[in-house]
């Protein structure tokens, strides 16, 4: 076990919706993983382009909708796929050259692909196996515990459910404690209990001194992961930092919401007069849709008006808070 | 303990024995062993036709064939499947992953191709010692030659079982007999003029040296090994 890094300082977000970055800041002195001026393009198409950052250890959630080129990035820090230009730094070498750089990551791959007629014990020790380790048996059976896995399980991987596979493949990952994850879509297929389970590995990961690396479209999912993102769109970097303050920088544009109460004719009517509200739309006799350009205040004050105006409040919840707003805005919206 | 090598080389040898695969094996055992007994038992054949059938048969189709079925689908299942990445994102040399993954595949193609053809050569021959070592050794220096270049060539092309069959029935049936150039860049001359050299009967592109039948196709295992390295390392891994 390698010794824990200090923490990772706090950094403003920095919104990249205006064009690419043109000059990349220098690694930070407790970067594991950065990339500089990075692109890739494939037969003439650019699914990523110029694209800079580094992260030190803990969790950092890569962000962006399907096709953004998230799984292009992973794979060009992990090594798979060479760069078209720029170059990746990990674990303070170039992964497609060094094997002291490999022995130092772990990744799971988005793909379901597994060897289908191997175990699951069989699978994960042979990445024990392949990384050296001097008690593979062990190490296998220690990160088959991990992610909540039965090493007994005599079944070939082939007959596995998304969920089953999903968590081999996290065991693969972790067997050797890398001290760098790529996890892409690392969640897919599992269960709620599952995904709890896994968020909190990750976290502990991420605690102990692992630069965890986890990419996700779900929003949900990465504010479970943590505060810290790299949001990437079109292939390009469209933000990166606190995730809280790249939404909070939402606020500022007009924001819907979907409220669910006892009368929503009744408590519409109210928040109109209190101005927290620029438009309301009645769905039916329960729930209607408003638009605010005052999230915040709004948020803080909807349950405090309804038990004022006694209306029972049941649901509130954000129209544009999803994965696909946050881009919009980030990426063309606020040139709208 | 389970080296990389090792671990590799178990790994492909699990995934290579399928059901296709088998039926392939059983059913190059059956044709010759069935031609060795028609030789055997045909008065007017000896074991000079034994020894053509080897060449023409045996060394120009179905020791490629098989050896591209199962070199084929070394690596190139991986890759069709998307599994390199847990072989490759490992910290060992490209160089061990090609070195195992033909290993693995020889253990498989060679049973199948030098126990078949030695068989053959036996029953076909009446057991005659220069015949069936001849049909060994000459399976074998194919064999080993064959499966170095499949292995490579499943690592480059997710066509390489339709790029395979092109080469051996386009090169190494038809164009390789149109000159002696042309002769000297097919595998399975190598072989034939090993078979030529030990059995002592003129087969067809059997007009290789004798350092040449051994040597080039050793040679071929080397630089078969080296390609499969170098494609590894320069791979965009899916």
């Amino acid at each position: 076990m390698t010794a824990i890094p200090p923490p990772f300082p706090a950094q403003p977000p920095v919104a990249m919706a205006n064009g690419p970055q043109t000059m990349p800041a220098p690694p930070p002195p407790t970067a594991t993983v950065s990339a500089s001026g990075v692109s890739k393009h494939f037969k003439g198409l650019v699914a990523v382009s110029d694209v800079s950052f580094a992260i030190q250890p803990g969790v950092t959630a890569l962000l962006g909708p399907n096709g953004a080129g998230k799984s292009t990035l992973l794979r060009m820090l992990s090594g798979q796929s060479p760069t078209s230009q720029g170059s990746v730094w990990v674990a303070g070498g170039d992964p497609r050259k060094s094997l002291e750089t490999r022995r130092q990551i772990g990744i799971v791959p988005q793909q379901d692909g597994v060897f289908e007629r191997d175990t699951i014990f069989e699978f994960v020790k042979l990445a024990a196996v392949l990384n050296r380790l001097p008690d593979p048996e062990q190490a296998a059976l220690g990160a088959l515990h991990a992610v909540e896995m039965d090493p007994n399980l005599d079944r070939p991987m082939g007959t596995f459910s998304k969920g089953m596979r999903q968590r081999a493949k996290i065991a693969s990952a972790i067997v050797h404690d890398p001290s760098v994850l790529f996890l892409d879509e690392p969640l897919n297929g599992l269960d709620p209990k599952q995904r709890r389970h896994m968020i909190e590995l990750f976290h502990n990961l991420g605690q102990s001194g692992r630069t965890v690396l986890v990419s996700s479209h779900v929003l949900d999912e990465v504010e479970r992961f943590g505060s810290r993102v790299l949001v990437i769109a079109n292939g390009r970097l469209a933000a990166q930092g606190d995730f809280r303050a790249i939404r909070a920088l939402m606020d500022d544009q007009p924001l819907r919401y979907r409220v669910v109460c006892s009368d929503s004719k009744h408590f519409a009517a109210h928040l109109i007069a209190r101005g927290l509200t620029v438009g309301t739309t009645i769905l039916d006799q329960y729930s209607f849709e408003l638009t605010t350009l005052d999230a915040l205040k709004l948020r803080r004050s909807l349950a405090a008006i309804a038990k004022e105006v006694t209306i029972r409040l049941f649901e509130v919840s954000p129209l544009d808070a999803d994965l696909e707003s946050v881009f919009r805005y980030l990426v063309g919206g606020r040139h709208q | 303990m389970s080296t990389p090598v090792s671990a590799i080389y178990h790994l492909v040898l699990r995934h290579q024995v399928s059901r296709n695969r088998l039926i392939v094996m059983a059913i190059t055992f059956s044709l010759f062993v069935l031609a060795g007994v028609l030789v055997a038992t045909n008065s007017e054949a000896d074991s000079t036709t034994m020894i053509d059938i080897i060449a023409t048969i045996g060394l120009s189709i179905a020791v490629p064939i098989v050896s591209l079925v199962f070199a084929s689908a070394a690596i190139g299942e991986w890759i069709d499947d998307e599994t390199l990445v847990y072989i490759w994102l490992r910290p060992i040399s490209r160089v061990q992953i090609a070195i195992a993954a033909t290993a693995a595949c020889l253990t498989v193609a060679f049973p199948t191709t030098v126990i078949t053809m030695t068989v053959a050569a036996a029953i076909g021959s009446g057991f005659e010692a220069d015949v069936m070592i001849g049909a060994a050794v000459s399976t074998a220096l194919t064999t080993l030659a064959y499966t170095a270049l499949f292995v490579a060539l499943g690592a480059l092309t997710r066509w390489a079982l339709i790029a395979g069959f092109v080469y051996i029935f386009v090169w190494e049936t038809t164009i390789a007999r149109f000159g002696d150039g042309l002769a000297r860049l097919s595998i399975r001359s190598y072989g034939a003029s090993a078979l030529h050299h030990i059995t002592d009967v003129t087969v067809d592109l059997g007009n290789r040296s004798v350092w040449a039948s051994y040597v080039i196709p050793l040679a071929v295992v080397a630089a078969g090994v080296g390609l499969t390295t170098l494609i590894l390392e320069t791979k965009d891994v899916p």
